[in-house]
């Protein structure tokens, strides 16, 4: 009876009839190499054990358990991943523009103020906000840089931006939405600093996002034509 | 739901380690899991635990698979975290935890979580069938190769058994 590695490894994991079992307890009893061979297999779930099995000692981190998404038709819509609700709903540059910021996660700490505000520039960067664009980079004042990525309205029929800001060997990605006293920062999400060497941990970011456009979108981001008209309005809120 | 998802969280979060190799990706795809199964509650007669399984093994072929090429074209930097969880220690002879887990990145993705939830979760072959939603004859060939390959990336098998 010739044993192969598949009647072995499910031998392993006691998953073969009655008889298949008895077969291979015969063939381990007779053939040496087969019994080591089956030692090696065993290993393999031993390996896998003793490395993935001690991050049972690290706590669990605190989980946010409450359910977010609305519920119905427009859960379909929020399903999408935002990138791909972007690159259909945008025109190209903007498209390019805030796919690739949300794919590669360009999102670094903003700092903020106990209020909330970015620091005492971000009148410049609301300024930035107020008339910028998506897709288009403007310099500050300060030397610091902002690119507006996207627009949507908010639950609130507010109009929000996520916007790109860099300077100072920094960069932080943020969301804020505008009110009667003007653009007021949400949030941003914090992350270490990027370099090339740690891009890998992007992905936090931008999940982290990507949720939080999820929770405040009403429906998908505004076209060109759209965004033109928010701006042309002064961002009056959608009735 | 709430407390059966923290108490299947540490499950969860093992799960998330062997895929990602990383303490801080587990972390994240646990709370990404966590997210996607509070909007997407698991479909009537599907247990929980395999619905989080199978979300977490979705979402890191989504969402974390894409960095593989380049982690590996990077040296493996994730790596420094799974000593923080375990040290430099070897675990078996001269086999470390940093070789055990490129070999696991070698791996396809179904081999990756097949073994996975055979060896560190003792789910059953047919548990693992529900959970990805593959037939039972492909969790017991796939994993048999996951582990032949695995025992030759990292030598442990001197002798060859017919295939």
């Amino acid at each position: 009876m010739n044993i192969t590695d598949t009647m072995l490894s499910a031998f392993l994991d006691a998953e073969l009839a009655e008889a298949e079992m008895e077969q291979v307890r015969s063939a381990l009893a007779e053939d040496e190499h087969l019994a080591d061979h089956l030692a090696e297999l065993a290993m393999v779930d031993q390996l896998v054990r003793d490395t993935y099995a001690p991050i049972e000692q690290l706590p669990i981190p605190e989980l946010a358990l409450s359910p977010a998404a609305p519920t119905g038709a427009t859960a379909q819509i929020i399903a999408l991943p935002l990138w791909r609700r972007a690159s259909r709903a945008l025109q190209r540059p903007m498209a390019a523009a805030a796919a690739v910021a949300l794919a590669i996660g360009l999102v670094i700490n903003i700092e903020r103020g106990e209020n909330g505000a970015a620091d005492g520039s971000w009148e410049q960067v609301a300024a930035s906000l107020e008339t910028g664009r998506s897709g288009i980079r403007q310099q500050l004042a300060d030397g610091s840089e902002v690119l507006p990525q996207l627009s949507f309205v908010n639950h609130d029929g507010e109009y929000c931006r996520q916007f790109y800001r860099a300077g100072g060997g920094s960069a932080a990605q943020g969301i804020a939405c505008r009110d009667a006293d003007g653009w007021q920062l949400r949030n941003s999400v914090p992350v270490q600093p990027l370099t090339t060497a740690d891009s890998y941990q992007t992905a936090t970011a931008h999940n982290v996002l990507e949720q939080l456009l999820d929770d405040m979108i009403a429906s998908g981001p505004l076209d060109a034509d759209g965004e033109a008209a928010a701006i042309a309005s002064q961002w009056q809120p959608v009735p | 739901m709430q407390e059966e998802i923290v108490k299947l969280a540490p499950a969860v979060r093992r799960f998330a380690y062997s895929l990602t190799g990383s303490t801080h990706d587990a972390d994240d795809l646990l709370q990404s899991t966590v997210e996607r199964v509070l909007r997407s509650p698991a479909p009537e007669g599907v247990e929980l635990a395999k619905w989080m399984f199978r979300i977490c093994r979705n979402l890191w072929v989504d969402e974390y698979r894409s960095r593989k090429v380049r982690l590996n074209a990077a040296a493996d930097p994730e790596l420094q975290e799974s000593q923080i969880v375990d040290g430099e220690r070897a675990i078996c002879g001269e086999i470390t935890i940093r070789q055990v887990d490129a070999a696991m990145r070698q791996l396809p993705d179904d081999q990756r979580s097949i073994l996975s939830l055979v060896a560190l979760e003792g789910l059953s072959y047919k548990e693992v069938a529900s959970t990805l939603d593959i037939p039972a004859g492909t969790v017991m060939s796939r994993l048999s190769r996951a582990r032949a390959a695995l025992s030759k990336i990292l030598n442990l098998n001197a002798t060859g058994v017919n295939a």
